[in-house]
């Protein structure tokens, strides 16, 4: 057996205990998943306009009422809610596991590479996140996935950042030395030993970012950048600004939704930081 | 201060990558200024493609990048960032009068922000693992969960409906009308702070505890101190330093923040400015934009670094 393929001192997500506030936490988010996805397939068309049924109140017929199209608010919040989903794994992906991924390697290999990646590290982190990526939007044109891709990379320099310093930390380790001694490639030292062993810190980032890109999408969404698709945010906006005082409902069924959506996410990520705290150190 | 004038060397290094960032980031897409113009305004006409270069040559867009970049900087030294396309007024002109809407609020709001995130953070610390403290902190999980444009909106809408009294009503200069300047903005300073302040709390309870963990804290128990005189005078201290980067890192959220709250409640302020110039894909405006919430949140951490060395005495001596 060779050095390289030991088991290595693990900081990985072994041992789980389930919390209240995790299982609440996914409880609520399987409620929004299952909603996101069967209602949109199964109710009625959320684009389907019904002239003779505009803006009712929530009841039998229509389970949250109609907007000022006759369009069915339910089947609206659904999908809104499935976009929503969309645009958190698309950020969990290019932020979280793709910045991850720079980050270590930034870390691990130090140097030049490192020292450009961290001043456009220093560059992006000194903005605000929301005007930096309506600067994107302004850039690439206003459309759901530009908004989306925005957050990710608004988001991305804080997770490079914290890979970065569990790879500096990690690098001088010996299981590191010991495998690169072994001829482990750098692509290999990276997912087979850094990887699993900086993932407490760095999920940590990730799972809270989940919940705060699901907040600041809806804001965008809401100021108007994500045309021609249904979002939360894009729900609460627009024509809702002119028919919410006398149908509150426009407001108020997106907003819990994306207010519950935000909440499953986040308690997840407290379990998921829980969980990887209270683990011994390595 | 050897501490202190690194941190300023990097602050201008990375003030430099904000402007390069910035000038960068707008000119990777495709279209520019131009094209922009043309489409916001279909109908009045095809412009001829020599009309087209012709207005390129006179924005300086035919241009190498290097030459433009080093021009615009120069502008943007100079406060002279040009002219809006939307509007053809000077972008000075446009940003000026909006740069006091927003700088109200984001005061109002980190005035807010710090008194309920210490009193609410310490409180919870005082009564920690018992009712109170898991009170405080489940509320505000729960502000961390809301989002605040939509608490806005349902504010707007359950006053108007209860008291006929619209909360979204414009804006009135404080020299003008004090009252009516306070009744626009308190309401959306309390918004923009709920984010933020649960933020604080959330800090300012983890690191007072910390604190209270240390051998010191249970010296100064030993000696016969309180919990609640030793947590004031020894573990508030120490649980300063994270206090203050949070402080500072929402105070440069709240020009973000600013942004949406701005356009519930019908301010104008610079966000509302930078929605607009977006949308409009008004290039001039939006750089200005960027760079000058830039330069601020620069500036917001240099400060930030200047409150540590007060507060830390050890950064005062080691390099």
């Amino acid at each position: 057996m060779s050095i390289s393929s030991l088991k290595t001192p693990s900081a990985r997500l072994t041992r789980t205990h389930v919390s209240r506030p995790g299982l609440i936490g996914a409880a609520l988010a399987a409620l929004i998943v299952l909603i996101a996805v069967l209602v949109p397939e199964i109710g009625p068309d959320p684009d389907r306009q019904q002239l003779s049924k505009i803006l009712e109140s929530p009841g039998s017929s229509q389970l949250l009422g109609t907007d000022q199209l006759g369009r069915d608010q339910f089947s609206r919040v659904a999908i809104g809610a499935r976009n929503s989903l969309y645009a958190v794994v698309v950020v969990i992906v290019v932020s979280g596991i793709g910045g991850g991924i720079v980050g270590l390697f930034s870390g691990y290999r130090g140097g030049a590479t490192d020292l450009l990646l961290q001043r456009v590290v220093d560059a992006v982190m000194a903005m605000p996140l929301v005007v930096l990526a309506l600067a994107v939007v302004a850039a690439a044109g206003a459309s759901f996935w530009s908004v989306t891709l925005a957050i990710s990379v608004a988001f991305a320099p804080l997770t490079i950042r914290v890979a970065r310093s569990s790879a500096v930390s990690l690098r001088n380790a010996e299981y590191i030395a010991a495998a690169r001694i072994n001829g482990a490639s750098t692509t290999r030292i990276l997912f087979r030993h850094l990887v699993p062993n900086a993932a407490g810190p760095w999920a940590i980032v990730a799972a809270s970012q989940a919940g705060a890109a699901v907040l600041i999408e809806a804001a965008l969404a809401f100021l108007g950048v994500t045309p021609g698709r249904i979002t939360l945010g894009g729900l609460l906006g627009g024509d809702a600004q002119t028919y919410m005082y006398g149908a509150s409902w426009l407001i108020i069924w997106p907003g819990i939704t994306l207010a519950l959506l935000a909440l499953s996410v986040n308690l997840l990520g407290e379990w998921i930081a829980d969980n990887v705290s209270s683990r011994p150190s390595s | 201060m050897a501490y202190l004038a690194r941190r300023i060397a990097l602050g201008v290094l990375t003030l430099w990558l904000v402007t390069l960032a910035a000038f960068v980031l707008l000119r990777i897409a495709p279209g520019d200024a131009v094209t922009a113009a043309i489409a916001r305004s279909p109908g009045e006409g095809g412009l001829a493609a020599a009309d087209i270069e012709e207005l390129r040559e006179e924005l300086g867009l035919n241009r190498s990048w290097p030459v433009q970049y080093a021009d615009w900087l120069g502008d943007a030294v100079r406060l002279d960032p040009g002219r809006s396309l939307a509007s053809s007024r000077s972008v000075v002109d446009e940003i000026r009068p909006r740069l006091a809407v927003t700088a109200e609020l984001a005061l109002f709001a980190l005035v807010i922000t710090v008194l309920v995130g210490l009193v609410g953070g310490l409180a919870a610390a005082r009564f920690a693992h018992s009712l109170p403290d898991t009170l405080i902190r489940s509320a505000a999980l729960v502000a961390l969960s809301m989002p605040s444009f939509w608490l806005a909106l349902v504010l707007i809408v359950a006053t108007a409906s209860w008291t006929g009294h619209f909360l979204a009503l414009g804006y009135e200069p404080f020299s003008s009308s004090p009252g009516a300047n306070l009744s626009a903005v308190l309401p959306a300073a309390v918004v923009l702070s709920i984010r933020p302040a649960a933020i604080l709390l959330r800090v300012v309870r983890a690191s007072t505890l910390e604190a209270a963990g240390t051998q010191y804290f249970l010296m100064a128990r030993a000696r016969g101190l309180s919990r609640q005189v030793a947590l004031a005078k020894h573990a508030f201290r120490t649980a300063m330093l994270p206090t203050v980067t949070v402080v500072g890192a929402q105070a440069v959220f709240m020009l973000g923040g600013a942004v949406v709250i701005e356009q519930v409640f019908g301010l104008p302020g610079l966000g509302r400015l930078l929605v607009e110039s977006v949308l409009a894909r008004d290039f001039p405006v939006v750089e200005s934009l960027v760079l000058l919430s830039g330069v601020t949140a620069v500036l917001i951490n240099l400060l930030i670094d200047f409150a540590y060395t007060r507060l830390d005495p050890r950064l005062r001596v080691a390099a």
